[in-house]
């Protein structure tokens, strides 16, 4: 579904996949999460907060209404295919970082992992980054958020 | 704007009349006043050998939250927050990093919403009254009553009940963390103009997103004889490693701090990891059980990550 958010951003879906798309946009809860993050990211960048059409279920609310109208000009946005009142509701800064999500999550999986050729390693001796991270993202502390990881 | 002046002085009046009976409203009052209160200040956040100063705007309008938080040392970083949405924006040379994150529980809103399961596992006292940034405060102890917690000394405003300072300590009195305002102020407007990071907005832009993690409710392994206090807050599997490979995750806390458990089967080739070490405040505790690698991290003392590995009593064999 990723592939497919990030080739409809690029206009580059036809009528009936695009139209697929934007309806899986509408019932998949984590892509309406997405949709939130970029909303709180829009409404900050650009000082709107107080707009309160503009609240994600606002959003779902008109997209639920308003009958999908799928344009096929190369310059336009997904503000626009999806039919939204707020015409820059998307910006390409966004819409990019769709498609890096694509690229930060390859590059973590196909991150080399250092293998030696002991079966079994100290952890004190090679520190497992990774679980320390995926600890901070999920532990709400003060640690995990005012401090770098320090074992990077 | 009356009415919240209106508002703040009965969240005072309120919590006045009641704690002369009962020394916890003090507390329920500091966990309520960091949320419900709107503050601008800095405060110096310190932890193991890391020092930084830290901006934070907190407004709350009567039905929302919304925050600022800015570190002011070294590399520019910066998170809103939006009720329990909290998006952290990383700049660096040629992009900013956002990552999405969400309950957080950052000073000074340190102390969970609901004091009850605080007052499950600490004792509360009273000590003596200090200046705080320009403000009285009264410092209280949370004292644990076992050795699977640190122990927390809080300044509490005597007029606000907010925490100024706090400090978390070891068994031995060392410091493991500690945050104090040097400056504070309380504001009644509600305008959002602050609400806004100050990154370059011709930078490109990447959503940060680790992993993608999926809430489980598998029944992977047994989990039993968990330290007093601690309790599942969540627990999702993601992909980890390389070759990527599902990892179940479980958050526990006991309110106040929280601690990772991370079991993944070991595939073959793949180097498996033993043993203990400490980064920063977070200890680590590894070991294998029945071909599944299993990893203990939190900022919690030792003896509690060991509990915590130890608490897994069965797990399926790889």
């Amino acid at each position: 579904m990723k592939e497919k958010i990030s080739t409809l951003l690029d206009d580059e879906l036809d009528i009936k996949s695009s139209s697929q798309a934007v309806s899986e946009i509408i019932k998949d809860k984590r892509l309406r999460e997405r949709f939130e993050t970029y909303q709180l990211i829009r409404d900050s960048m650009n000082n709107e907060l107080s707009d309160a059409t503009l609240s994600s279920q606002a959003i779902l609310d008109a997209i639920d209404k308003e009958p999908i109208q799928i344009q096929f000009n190369k310059d336009k946005k997904l503000s626009d295919v999806i039919a939204l009142s707020s015409p820059d509701w998307m910006t390409w800064p966004i819409a990019a970082s769709f498609i890096a999500v694509l690229f930060v999550g390859a590059m973590i999986t196909m991150n080399p992992l250092h293998m030696k050729s002991s079966s079994t390693v100290e952890i004190a001796q090679d520190v497992p980054n990774e679980y320390i991270e995926a600890h901070q993202m999920l532990a709400p502390t003060s640690v995990a958020f005012y401090v770098d990881k320090e074992a990077k | 704007m009356q009415r919240l002046v209106f508002a703040l002085f009965l969240f005072v009046l309120s919590f006045y009349a009641q704690s002369a009976e009962d020394p916890w409203l003090h507390l329920e009052k500091a966990s309520q006043a960091a949320r419900k209160l709107s503050y601008k200040g800095i405060f110096l956040y310190q932890n193991h050998q890391d020092v930084r100063s830290i901006e934070i705007t907190h407004l709350n309008n009567g039905s929302e939250e919304f925050a600022r938080i800015v570190t002011l040392d070294g590399k520019p970083r910066e998170a809103l927050s939006r009720g329990n949405n909290m998006v952290v924006f990383n700049p660096n040379k040629e992009n900013v990093m956002i990552q999405k994150r969400q309950n957080q529980s950052l000073f000074p809103a340190i102390l969970p919403s609901d004091i009850e399961s605080v007052k499950a596992i600490y004792t509360l006292r009273f000590s003596d009254q200090e200046r705080i940034g320009g403000r009285d405060a009264q410092i209280v102890y949370l004292e644990p009553k076992d050795e699977y917690r640190y122990l927390y000394k809080l300044w509490l405003d005597k007029e606000y009940g907010l925490i100024l300072k706090m400090s978390i300590l070891d068994h031995q009195q060392k410091v493991i963390e500690q945050a104090s305002f040097n400056q504070i102020a309380l504001f009644t407007n509600q305008d959002l103009n602050w609400f806004k990071p100050s990154v370059d907005t011709h930078k490109k832009y990447i959503m940060d997103e680790v992993s993608d993690n999926k809430i489980s409710d598998e029944k992977y392994c047994t989990i039993a004889n968990l330290p007093a206090g601690y309790r599942e807050v969540s627990h999702v599997t993601r992909m980890m490693g390389n070759p990527p490979q599902l990892v179940h995750q479980w958050v526990f806390s006991d309110g106040l701090s929280f601690v990772s458990l991370f079991v993944n089967p070991i595939s073959k080739g793949q180097k498996s990891r033993i043993g203990e070490t400490q980064v920063g405040a977070s200890y680590v505790h590894a070991r294998v059980m029945n071909g599944n690698q299993i990893m203990v991290v939190g900022e919690v003392p030792q003896g509690t990550i060991q509990k915590i590995s130890n608490s897994i009593q069965d797990v399926r064999a790889h």
